[in-house]
């Protein structure tokens, strides 16, 4: 078993190239908060695994060849403190000729529900980074935050978040407004392109799911606030087609869940989805894969026990693995369980007492893994079976 | 004498005279808050800075306590010890500020849930109503108005 630690006080090889120094703060950011235990990790076309975290000194990325016995001294990415409460933290994406895109939100107050989106890239192996650029369009110190990124093979970055001008305007006309909005910018790391609306009323604070169609259109998921009131979700192929309705549990509730679904797309353009509702005061995560057009394939089955949650999807072929995390009543473990025609029984992979990141799920030329952050272990890379 | 203390020990969790500090709350923290308050009834409000539906809520409860200054509010913020200073200003600047306030310490969030209810995964606000007996009952989501009243019209009844 492969594991190894990332500790937030072993930096002494920091790198600070000169183009970040240029990087510009934010006049309102916060102070510097205590660094958050979200890691993202991502795979280059050559098996270079990236990480993305928030450090002392602002978000900090590194990277490692040997599926994690060593990483690469960390590099600034941003000086900017990104934010990262609840679900939210720093994405990393590597796009054409090893490009690395990093997005994340920026607190612009002590609400931390004020910030803007912003965008750096890197050409040369993260040595430096460009100034960090703001991709929601609207400027007004409002809520542009829980941004999602992912790059098609084309290089081109994809980023979608929540938004919420249109329930700003809402309230200036004195009109009621369901929740916020999911917009969609893209990025060739040069220009952002102009800011689109993909839908009206999405959920607040839950983390958005994006994911590339097997042709390459960027497909999103998120928890939707219904005409009922229901925080169901709704499923978007971001090519202008309009959001489907892809869940049907029925939980209506005026609550922040604090908790968004994952989505994976198989190579024969199976959508798998993961997600969790409290319907019913059945508090639990479901697992389903549907056509593309959304019919679905099976009715939604239950992942873990009644303390599951969080949970990643990695859709490997026609095959899927499922990732999740579980509280016991002492400790937090991480599960996987693999679907490939038949089911395999769940399998608990680590487990912490103290706080933990969500499990995260990698795979690259036959081999997959768990990334996992806890903060009594560290970051680990667990290796797991191909289904 | 003995009745003055009494009567002095009953007014003191429901009416603090100021701002307390927002203490780190553990999983042996809700024993705390409850054994304060022996044979009264509370609200345990749980909440977070980035949570929409919470600021909403506190509006409600706010013109409650001020209607009613007894009303025994103690605030949970699930953001973590680092929020303790945002979030005592938060709650002062929505008229909150003598209530008892709390921040989730350095456990893991999901034990701390663990402590006070297994049922409850995460999704804010969620207000537990205790009465008297301190049988609580939960509520996701904004709390009704109504829901409300009618705990306090219970609660009036134990306070005499």
């Amino acid at each position: 078993m492969k594991r190894r630690t990332f500790l937030t006080g072993a930096l002494a090889a920091l790198t600070v190239p000169t183009a970040a120094q240029s990087h510009s703060h934010a006049a309102a950011a916060k102070p510097a908060p205590r660094p958050a235990l979200a890691i993202n990790v991502a795979l280059g076309a050559d098996g270079r695994l990236w990480r993305v975290r928030h450090g002392a000194e602002g978000v900090l990325v590194d990277f490692s060849d040997d599926w994690g016995e060593r990483f690469s001294p960390a590099m600034l990415a941003s000086p900017e403190h990104p934010a990262a409460d609840g679900e939210l933290a720093p994405e990393i994406a590597v796009g054409k000729g090893g490009a690395i895109y990093v997005a994340y939100t920026l607190a612009r107050s002590h609400n931390p529900i004020i910030g803007h989106v912003r965008l750096v890239h890197s050409l040369d192996g993260g040595r430096s980074f460009t100034p960090a650029a703001t991709v929601n369009d609207n400027l007004e110190e409002i809520t542009h935050r829980f941004q999602s990124l992912v790059v098609d093979a084309g290089g081109v970055a994809h980023l979608i978040w929540i938004d919420k001008r249109d329930l700003e305007a809402a309230k200036r006309a004195r009109k009621p407004y369901r929740g916020a909005a999911v917009y969609y910018a893209r990025s060739d790391g040069v220009h952002i392109g102009a800011n689109r609306k993909i839908a009206d009323h999405s959920c607040e604070c839950c983390r958005l799911a994006l994911a590339l169609d097997t042709d390459g259109v960027p497909v999103a998921l998120w928890r939707h606030v219904f005409e009922d009131g229901s925080r169901d979700h709704a499923l978007a192929r971001l090519d202008g087609s309009s959001a489907r309705r892809a869940t049907f549990e029925g939980w209506r509730i005026d609550a922040c869940p604090h908790h968004g679904p994952a989505l994976a797309i198989g190579s024969d353009g199976t959508r798998h989805l993961a997600w969790y509702t409290a319907a019913g005061n059945d508090a639990r995560i479901l697992y389903q894969a549907q056509e593309r057009d959304g019919r679905p394939l099976a009715p939604p089955r239950r992942l873990g026990g009644g303390q599951a949650g969080f949970p990643a999807l990695l859709a490997i072929g026609t095959g899927v693995i499922l990732a999740w995390k579980e509280f016991d009543g002492s400790a937090t473990r991480a599960f996987v369980q693999h679907a490939s025609g038949g089911w395999s029984p769940p399998a608990s992979v680590a487990s912490s007492r103290g706080p933990s990141d969500r499990p995260r799920l990698v795979a690259h030329g036959g081999r997959a893994f768990l990334s996992w952050n806890t903060r009594d272990e560290g970051h680990r890379l667990l290796p797991l079976a191909i289904p | 004498m003995r009745l003055v203390l009494l009567a002095l020990l009953c007014l003191l969790p429901l009416a603090p005279a100021r701002a307390a500090e927002t203490k780190h709350f553990d999983s042996a923290s809700l024993e705390t808050i409850r054994s304060a308050r022996p044979g009264r009834p509370f609200a345990l409000v749980l909440w977070s800075l980035d949570c929409s539906h919470c600021r909403e809520e506190m509006k409600l409860l706010a013109r409650a306590k001020r209607r009613h200054p007894r009303l025994d509010l103690v605030f949970v913020s699930t953001d973590g010890p680092d929020a303790a200073a945002e979030v005592a200003r938060t709650l002062a600047t929505a008229g909150l500020g003598s209530a008892e306030s709390w921040v989730f310490g350095a456990e893991a969030p999901e034990k701390l849930r663990w402590s006070i209810d297994r049922k409850w995964r995460g999704e804010l606000p969620r207000t537990y109503l205790y009465d008297a007996a301190h049988q609580a009952t939960g509520i996701s989501g904004r709390l009704p108005r109504e829901r409300l009243s009618a705990w306090l019209e219970e609660a009036k009844r134990f306070r005499r």
